[in-house]
């Protein structure tokens, strides 16, 4: 991934300690990690709450980001350490508070498609549900992904085949 | 193919009926980021105090330590501190030993029965004798010879009234009288050579050496059946032993 040379100064300022600097740095990486806390905890308030704390983080730890590295990954990263300690203290009451039951009234087709597809994607295990996540949802290249998550680019592929063919599994089960 | 594409758009159907748009969230971000780098500003003015207090609770806790380590070492090391008036053993046995001897030196025979010359002669024997009474009341003898002082004390005491008692039963003619206040002078005179010697030789010893001694002074008793035993003020010229 090219890292452009205004891109660089910025990272030294912001590094140097120019609070402007890193809000310029950030506010296009703001979005993704949204979209990515959102995917991750189905929760558009935690979502919020969890860009915000990753943002801090960040923030607190910008010397820590080697010179010469996107942020973009590095963010991402600790947006997604964000989720995961969220989820940890509160996943399981969000889960009661969104997940419908099967057998409750009947919605609209794409919507209780949707519900099911979100039930999938939440049984997944941690790692592929993230995969699945960053390149589905963001659109990001599988090399990033790696970067991200810190594995192998063969491992995010797998992940994202076996996410797949998992959720497709599951769906497939939901649906009869 | 197809049927991942599809899967991928409901994916992502999925997900953003979840995920409204949140054009404020940059400006929220920014928001909070300004409100907590002040909060951390402000922290660390607060910590920095802070710091410097332990710095120094850190430096006075070290000070503390080291003056009662100090204390507590020139404990160990300084010299005993008597008590005001105590003197050491041996100023004690030095003192005791040249009072006596002066006492000793100003004995004489005069006044002996009432036909003998008779100046008075007492005089000089009284004030020395004094003088070594005024020498052991102004001190705090050493622990060794507490009881021992005691009795010196009371012995001179005696031994005074005793050399007074003297001229005034010579000018009394009172033959007796002269008799009783000779002997009783003589007694504690006795008495008070004998406890000089034994503090004289004085000097720390063994439980052994202690028990030779009480044998030695048994068997001596044992060896003058003359002595009438218990007679107050009596002792013999052992010397005093500390255990």
């Amino acid at each position: 991934m090219a890292v452009l040379p205004a891109a660089m100064t910025l990272l030294e300022a912001a590094k140097l300690g120019d609070d402007s600097a890193f809000e310029i740095l950030l506010r296009p990486l703001l979005e993704p990690g949204y979209r990515l806390a959102g995917g991750m905890l189905q929760d558009h308030q935690a979502a919020q709450d969890a860009v915000q704390e990753a943002a801090f983080k960040a923030w607190r730890k910008l010397r820590q980001l080697r010179d010469g590295s996107d942020m973009r990954p590095w963010f991402l990263g600790i947006v997604a350490n964000e989720c995961r300690s969220v989820r940890r203290s509160r996943w399981s009451s969000v889960v009661k508070v969104i997940s419908p039951a099967r057998t409750e009234s009947t919605p609209a087709d794409s919507v209780l498609s949707g519900i099911e597809l979100r039930n999938a994607l939440r049984a997944l295990d941690e790692k592929k549900r993230l995969a699945l996540v960053l390149h589905w949802y963001l659109d990001l290249p599988l090399d990033e992904i790696a970067s991200i998550t810190g594995s192998s680019l063969h491992a995010v592929e797998g992940q994202v085949q076996r996410g797949m063919h998992e959720l497709r599994q599951r769906l497939e089960e939901h649906r009869g | 193919v197809d049927n991942e594409r599809q899967l991928r758009t409901e994916f992502r159907r999925a997900l953003d009926e979840v995920l409204p748009p949140v054009p404020w969230l940059e400006a929220a971000v920014t928001q909070d980021l300004h409100k907590r780098r002040s909060r951390r500003s402000i922290d660390r003015v607060n910590a920095l105090p802070r710091s410097r207090m332990q710095l120094v609770a850190g430096v006075l806790v070290i000070v503390l330590a080291a003056v009662a380590a100090a204390a507590f070492l020139a404990s160990q090391h300084a010299p005993q501190t008597a008590p005001a008036g105590a003197i050491s053993i041996e100023a004690y046995q030095t003192m005791v030993k040249r009072d006596d001897g002066m006492v000793i030196v100003s004995r004489n025979d005069n006044c002996m029965t009432l036909e003998s010359a008779c100046d008075v002669s007492g005089k000089p024997a009284i004030a020395l004798m004094q003088r070594w009474l005024d020498d052991l009341n102004a001190s705090t003898p050493p622990a060794r010879f507490a009881v021992i002082d005691a009795q010196m004390r009371r012995h001179l005491t005696v031994g005074i009234s005793a050399l007074n008692a003297i001229p005034a039963a010579y000018q009394a003619k009172d033959q007796s009288g002269l008799d009783r206040a000779h002997n009783l002078a003589s007694d504690q005179q006795g008495w008070l050579d004998e406890a000089t010697r034994g503090i004289a030789a004085s000097q720390p010893g063994t439980a052994a050496t202690y028990i030779a001694s009480a044998q030695a002074a048994s068997q001596a008793f044992g060896g003058c059946p003359s002595w009438v035993v218990g007679q107050p003020g009596r002792m013999r010229g052992h010397a005093i032993h500390e255990l």
